[in-house]
């Protein structure tokens, strides 16, 4: 049985249609009314995902966009390394719509589209914000315009991705999925952790700054501190009752917490090196120390990938 | 297998809606436009960063005159720390010179600055030259 709201909608829609068409659906096709029903319902179940996912974009792509060494980067980075991040967030952004996403549909297909249209949504929200805050204008070169969008529409894209799980949207296949997820599901929701936590921080100069003034024992504090961090969160997070019950948990929170933590300082060395803060001619123990000090913030969104995402 | 398991299979098994498909298609048609930028750019030569600066009409705000100087990067790539230098020979006061320093000039771009003097620049001989730059 239709809903009543949907029936009220329905009837507003067959209001505005031609008094052919009416007639012809109902007439000639059996059931076509309730096809019609469900194709709204549907389409507004959709619309309704898109909406949320705008919103959960905005609530992390904000302080990006208000990031100046974001705008800059967006004309100063080489357009392979930002075709690069592209892809990259792609992969990020298909793990997601794995154990989240935009869209409640689940199938492969619908995942893939799903990834897609967060890009793409992070482009027109990141278009239409840098136009309202006056960073871009009708002057603006192509290339630079580009440039910009391609990086905010990351934070946008991967906020867009986690907005069923963002606004507590509960759907059984997710819950499935995350309940049964593999070693490598969960390094991936790391994946997806750090990037949400480290993409907004690497764009700036603090963590090279802060890399670059470090002293080896607070490396190595800052190294102690992250491991330190990782574990306490993937098992307050990651370890639920029964997985501690188990004998050898200790076992396999050693194994995801130093997962978790490889991935993030990984992310963290690929977002550095994206950002041009880290390449060849940067010296071994510079490349260490900054990686380490951004590390440091992705390694938390790491660990508190499962619970974020 | 519940009725409502049976019904969200039934409901992921159908073609998506007008909706999804309609957005899919603007997305897949913006990522594509974006990546052809960021190819053409890739592949074609950068031209190396050309500046000048050109000093424009004087207008009195207040007892000063503005004088809007547009400093302009015709090549392709982009450049920091751009200083440029306004001097104006005057009949009635001394040779003034100002300094100015840009953050950041992208290719093809050009930024507008403003230059404040107490005497009308028009009875006098205004230039604006760009000193230097760095390239990042």
């Amino acid at each position: 049985m239709t809903p009543p709201r949907y029936a009220a909608c329905i009837d507003r829609w067959r209001s505005n249609l031609p008094a052919s068409d009416v007639t012809e659906t109902t007439a000639n096709e059996p059931g076509a009314g309730k096809e019609a029903t469900d194709e709204v319902s549907r389409a507004r179940r959709t619309l309704t995902a898109y909406a949320r996912g705008v919103a959960g974009g905005l609530l992390i792509g904000m302080p990006v966009f208000m990031t100046m060494e974001v705008w800059w980067s967006g004309f100063t980075l080489p357009p392979l390394k930002l075709v690069g991040l592209l892809l990259f967030n792609y992969g990020v952004l298909l793990v997601l719509q794995h154990y989240s996403g935009l869209h409640p549909r689940k199938t492969r297909g619908g995942q893939f589209r799903a990834a897609l249209v967060a890009y793409g949504l992070g482009l027109i929200a990141g278009s239409l914000v840098m136009f309202m805050l006056g960073v871009t204008n009708l002057h603006t070169a192509l290339r630079d315009f580009v440039g910009k969008i391609v990086l905010l529409a990351v934070p946008v894209s991967v906020g867009a991705s986690v907005a069923m799980s963002e606004f507590g949207d509960e759907h059984e296949t997710v819950e499935r999925r995350k309940e049964n997820a593999t070693y490598f599901g969960t390094l991936g929701m790391a994946a997806g952790g750090a990037m949400l936590f480290g993409f907004g921080l690497a764009p700036t100069e603090e963590p090279m700054i802060i890399g670059l003034r470090l002293p080896w024992h607070h490396a190595l504090a800052l190294l102690v501190a992250s491991l330190f961090q990782v574990h306490a969160i993937v098992y307050a997070v990651g370890f639920k009752q029964h997985e501690r019950d188990d004998r050898a948990w200790w076992r396999k929170l050693l194994k995801e917490g130093t997962g978790a933590y490889a991935v993030a300082l990984l992310v963290a060395a690929y977002l550095l090196w994206t950002f041009g803060r880290i390449d060849a001619d940067t010296g071994f123990v510079a490349c260490v120390y900054q990686t380490l000090t951004l590390g440091f913030i992705t390694s938390l969104g790491a660990a508190a990938g499962e619970l974020l995402i | 297998m519940t009725e409502k398991e049976t019904e969200g299979d039934a409901q992921e098994a159908r073609p998506p809606d007008w909706v999804e498909r309609l957005a899919t298609l603007i997305s897949a048609l913006l990522v594509l436009a974006v990546v052809a930028v960021l190819v053409w750019d890739a592949v074609h030569p950068d031209r190396p960063a050309s500046l000048d600066a050109s000093a424009g009409t004087p207008r009195k705000v207040g007892t000063h005159w503005h004088v809007p100087i547009v400093v302009r990067n015709s090549g392709d790539v982009a450049v920091q720390e751009v200083n440029v230098s306004v001097g104006l020979e005057h009949p009635d006061t001394a040779v003034k010179g100002i300094d100015v320093r840009i953050d950041w000039l992208p290719g093809r771009s050009q930024r507008e600055i403003d230059a404040v003097f107490a005497v009308d620049p028009s009875r006098g001989k205004l230039r604006a030259d760009v000193e230097s730059f760095d390239e990042p």
